[in-house]
């Protein structure tokens, strides 16, 4: 602790307080609180509840109240057993707002540990603010990359210019994972190994199509030939441009990331200019059941990347549930089918709980990110544990990666979708229920 | 012959800004002053954080109010030099090892030189036509912004904690206080803020009392008359843009300091960096300096206690939008203005009788 | 040579598109220059409108516009009479902060009841059918009944604006209230039926507008500053300028996305700075601003 707790000061409650009463605005001699031995252990959690994001926050309620349940007896930290508190803020899907509250959590709820999900335009700019706050924080729901590489001073540097993190975790898949699943799905069709790449500009679309770690070098060595007419901008409302290159080049594959309202626009207008690849896989834009029926019968057999689905053979080291259970319970609570971001979500709480509970010296920050760089925990997304595997060195400190398989939209009766994984050479351990199809 | 006695009193009048209350509280005013320099010996960080905020929005907002409420040029797009100023200061410090306040003030005159073309091409709209055009230019700043590969493109980039960590006078701030390297620069980009708000207040407020200010008035009112009276109106205009563009850019650059993360669409937001401040500014009341200075505090206190309300918050602050627009078009300093001729920063010329009777020799 | 044909084609149809969001706005803005912020969610209100009545009622899209068209129209002749009338006569700044007022709450209120999901306006197999043109030149359907829906609507808002007594009130409110006053026109009742004619053209928009793509509470926004070149470029009052802007600010794009993807969005805003620097008042400005 600073000695600033301990000086005469003011905080801003008494301030507004007093200065209500007597209109002045200096005051001196008032103390904060101080601060009792029992208080609860305090978690900041940051995610895009309203705004163009919103859809990947919609599972948190049911989320957390699972986690009130599961920790309201409070948790054993040593000998004393505390009483846990989430504070939730909203983003807003605005990334100023996002830094914004996380300094709010940091600073005026004093949070013990920062948790944050949904995209690199939240992940980023709330751990940015930890890292210079000097909060511990983990991430999730962002590949690694668009995370760890967006926020270099120097993000086309390379290497050696880009720096590891001292305060901020981040758990995921990275994007050799996702090339190397929808590599391993295309292999399953005869294609002319043409790629049609779509890639906007933003942390996403600029992380997949870098000519260094994204999709380009990767495509060239395993012999497929991709065509990137260049970045757009997203919620463009014309691909006329995109759809002549891949027809021009042939591309019998489609891939990119993209906002759902952008792949609905792409996908009708392709369809009309008589542009049908045999395969495409696409991510983020079908990631939501609600998205990829807003595609009609069109969406039959596009591919994309699985992360969670109640599939996934593992269960939660907070609540004993398993990934099919939560899915369950998710859709018979709301009312909506499952999306691949609850497990997820899930996942960031399991690892705060046994990361406090290895922390018997509450609000030490150092002494929280060595319990954070020690986790060995097996989560209801697979394991997580920051020992470096399978990310390269300058990432291996703040990158851990969980198991990624690729799956493909099936339609069933009327208009509603099933994901079926139909490729886990990445992660045998997860079964598939399929094979590849082509659209047609 | 006649004494001077006998003759009637004649009337003679004088021009009047200063009132008795201004007087009185400009000598407040700078006590408010130190006592807002020395906050930091006492205060917790989270007041120094929020008020570094309210700062900086009332700094923007006295801009957004000089331009609109006195020059009439209604801009919708001052995110334009918001997000220049951020972006310069990325650029300024990460690529030219500038020290972070020296690059603020750069940023700004940047800012006040890419303004002089910016103002030739929206100065050729009126009116609404200029609100939209302004938009519009500063989308075009937005999207080649995003295409600058070197500040991270659409993605964004981080200040690195080198950076932000190593602003002039941290160490001194560190060892005066006795506080950790984040707290030390939260005092000292609060300083920095505070500086630009009552710097903005000071320029807004001498601008306005001074010949320009005059000249601006009348425009405002009357733009055909203001020229027919020698008023080269569109040369005052520019000017006020130019300066108003000089100061939020610097704005800009210290929200983005403190941010620490810039994207292009976060620092070329319309919502946050004008539509906002439009808000603070009309809440307050328009066209006054003491307008922003309530509407700042209305909405750091609604931000304050009500955003955790998601969308209900939202749906609140759209509804007091409305109703102050529909029940109180003058703000709230505006209304109590009216009833009580209320003005601590007077800019008003007041024709006032100074009676003398009889000796004029 | 057919990439090129292609790219003007498919200009031209985006801007029957914009051309559509915009003739509303087109619409109010000429009547009585309303800077309107939430045009973009009116859209998407009416889309929301359409969904409801639609599932609700088991109808398809066609069928529920057709029974959104009423609402929508009182909608927005209520919305003028109560609210957006008394913003009227006093400058910019009033209309400017009660729209975007508006908007935050219509967004919002959309978001409470309808949740973020993502929703889309069914119109089965026509989606993705186009008509060949040959040489590797396809027009898809929809496209081509934006394009005419926005023509249709163009002619309509003319007929009504130069061949009906309603539309001399329009015109003579849009060019001397005070004389119109005079003349026993009351304005504000004028008004209120512009405003819900023009929410009938932003019913229309609304459907397109679900059909070609997704959409969410948060999205109206994104397209309203292209209604808005469409509208200025096109010039205050003229609903056949307004049909050229949108037809400009789509050409511009399409042509500076074969270029370079980069470079569509940003093309379209460089074509309506460069035409408005040319001409501050639009291509045909029937109206003096």
């Amino acid at each position: 602790m600073t000695r600033s707790g301990q000086r005469n000061s003011i905080d801003r409650r008494s301030l507004l307080k007093f200065s209500a009463a007597s209109g002045a605005v200096l005051a001196t001699g008032m103390r904060a609180p101080a601060i009792a031995q029992s208080r609860a252990v305090k978690l900041g959690y940051v995610s895009p509840v309203t705004g163009p994001l919103a859809a990947f926050a919609e599972a948190d309620n049911f989320i957390l109240a699972n986690f009130k349940e599961a920790t309201k007896g409070g948790i054993k930290l040593g000998n004393a057993t505390v009483p846990v508190e989430v504070v939730v803020k909203d983003s807003q899907s605005n990334p100023n707002r996002a830094a914004e509250v996380a300094k709010d959590l940091i600073v005026q709820d004093k949070i013990d540990l920062m948790l944050v999900a949904s995209t690199p335009e939240t992940t980023n700019p709330v751990s940015t603010q930890c890292e210079i706050e000097e909060v511990p924080c983990v991430s999730t729901v962002a590949p690694w990359q668009p995370w760890f590489i967006g926020r270099q001073a120097n993000p086309g540097g390379g290497p050696p210019a880009w720096t590891g993190f001292n305060y901020t975790y981040h758990f995921f898949w990275g994007l050799e994972d996702v090339i190397a699943v929808f590599t391993n799905m295309w292999g399953q069709l005869p294609t002319n190994k043409s790629v049609g790449g779509l890639f906007p500009n933003d942390g996403d679309g600029n992380a997949w199509g870098d000519k260094q770690v994204g999709f380009p070098p990767v495509l060239e060595k395993l012999g497929y030939k991709l065509t990137d007419p260049g970045r757009y901008q997203n919620l463009t409302d014309n691909f006329s441009a995109q759809i002549n290159a891949f027809k021009g080049a042939n591309c019998e594959i489609l891939t990119g990331v993209v906002l759902p309202p952008d792949f609905t626009t792409f996908w009708k207008q392709a369809l009309q200019q008589g542009y049908k690849p045999k395969a495409a896989s696409i991510g983020k834009a079908i990631l939501f059941p609600v998205a990829i029926e807003a595609l009609g019968r069109d969406g039959n057999n596009l591919s994309s990347e699985v992360w969670w689905s109640p599939s996934h053979p593992f269960k939660s080291s907070l609540t004993d549930v398993s990934a099919k259970d939560l899915a369950g319970a998710y859709e018979s609570a709301t009312k909506k089918q499952w999306t691949q971001p609850i497990g997820f979500v899930h996942a960031l709480f399991e690892v705060a709980v046994d990361v406090l509970k290895r922390t018997p010296q509450r609000g030490d920050a150092k002494a929280t990110v060595k319990a954070i760089a020690e986790t060995n925990l097996d989560t209801i997304v697979g394991h997580v544990q920051w020992n470096g595997a399978g990310v390269p060195p300058f990432a291996a400190k703040n990158v851990t990666k969980t198991p990624l398989v690729g799956g493909q939209w099936r339609l069933k009766d009327g208009n509603k979708y099933d994901i079926v994984i139909v490729d886990n050479r990445t992660a045998p351990i997860i079964p598939t229920a399929g094979k590849m199809e082509p659209i047609g | 012959m006649t004494s001077a006695s006998a003759s009637p009193p004649t009337a003679q009048f004088r021009v009047a800004v200063s009132t008795p209350a201004s007087l009185g509280l400009a000598a407040v005013g700078l006590l408010l002053l130190v006592g807002l320099v020395a906050l930091p010996s006492v205060a917790e960080r989270d007041l120094i954080q929020d008020l570094s905020f309210v700062f900086y929005m009332l700094a923007l907002a006295q801009c957004w109010n000089l331009l609109a409420g006195y020059a009439g040029l209604v801009s919708v797009g001052q995110q334009a030099f918001v997000g220049l100023g951020g972006y310069l200061l990325f650029a300024l410090t990460i690529f030219g090892n500038l020290d972070p306040l020296l690059a603020i003030v750069l940023a700004g005159v940047v800012a006040g030189l890419f303004a002089i073309p910016t103002g030739l091409v929206v100065f050729r709209f009126r009116g609404a036509y200029f609100a939209i055009g302004s938009w519009v230019v500063a989308e075009v700043y937005r999207l080649v912004f995003a295409q600058i590969k070197q500040l991270g493109g659409g993605t964004g980039t981080s200040l690195p904690p080198s950076v932000s960590n190593g602003v002039a006078g941290i160490d001194w701030v560190k060892t005066l206080f006795d506080v950790r390297a984040p707290a030390a620069r939260d005092i000292i980009t609060y300083w920095a803020a505070l500086a630009l708000a009552a710097g903005t207040l000071a320029v807004v407020y001498l601008l306005l009392r001074s010949r320009r200010g005059l000249a601006l008035a009348a425009i405002r009112d009357q733009e055909a008359t203001a020229e027919s009276v020698g008023i080269n109106t569109v040369r005052t205009k520019l000017a006020v843009y130019v300066l108003v563009a000089a100061m939020t850019g610097m704005i800009g650059a210290l929200i983005y300091l403190q941010k620490a993360r810039i994207s292009p669409d976060s620092a070329f937001a319309v919502l946050d960096w004008t539509a906002y401040v439009i808000l603070i500014v009309v809440i307050g009341g328009i066209g006054t300096i003491e307008g922003p200075v309530v509407g700042v505090i209305v909405f750091y206190l609604l931000q304050r206690y009500l955003a955790d309300y998601g969308t209900w918050y939202l749906i609140l602050l759209g509804a007091i939008a409305i109703a102050v627009m529909l029940f109180a078009p003058q703000g709230i300093w505006g209304s109590l203005q009216g009833r009580f001729r209320l003005a601590l920063f007077p800019t008003q010329r007041r024709l006032e009788r100074a009676d003398v009777s009889g000796d004029r020799t | 040579m057919a990439g090129l044909l292609d790219t003007i084609i498919q200009g031209i149809l985006l801007g029957g598109l914009y051309a559509l969001f915009a003739a509303g706005l087109s619409l109010i803005f000429g009547i009585m220059r309303l800077v309107n912020l939430a045009h973009g969610d009116l859209i998407v209100l009416a889309a929301f409108a359409i969904l409801a009545l639609g599932s609700g009622l088991g109808l398809d899209p066609l069928l529920a516009t057709l029974l959104a068209l009423p609402v929508m129209f009182l909608i927005g002749f209520g919305l003028q009479q109560i609210l957006l009338n008394r913003t009227l006569g006093h400058g910019l700044l009033p209309p400017l902060l009660v729209t975007f007022g508006l908007s935050i709450i219509i967004q919002n209120g959309l978001l409470q009841g309808f949740t973020a999901d993502s929703q889309r306006l069914q119109a089965g197999a026509i989606e993705t059918a186009s008509i060949n043109l040959g040489g590797g030149v396809a027009v898809g359907l929809i496209p081509l009944l934006t394009f005419a829906s926005a023509v249709i609507v163009i002619i309509g808002l003319n007929v009504l604006f130069y061949r009906t007594a309603l539309g001399r009130a329009f015109r003579a409110t849009s060019d001397d209230l005070a004389t119109a006053e005079l003349m026993g026109i009351d304005h504000h009742r004028t008004f209120a039926l512009a405003m819900g004619i023009a929410m009938i053209v932003v019913t229309i928009a609304g459907l397109y507008l679900g059909m070609r793509a997704n959409f969410d509470p948060t999205i109206g926004p994104a397209r309203l500053l292209y209604a808005f070149e469409a509208v200025i470029i096109g010039g205050l009052g003229s609903f056949w300028g307004t049909l050229a802007g949108g037809v400009i600010i789509g050409l511009a794009q399409t042509i500076g996305a074969n270029i370079d993807p980069e470079w569509q969005i940003l093309a379209g805003h460089l074509a309506f700075l460069f035409v408005l620097v040319l001409r501050p008042r639009g291509l045909f400005p029937r109206a003096l601003d």
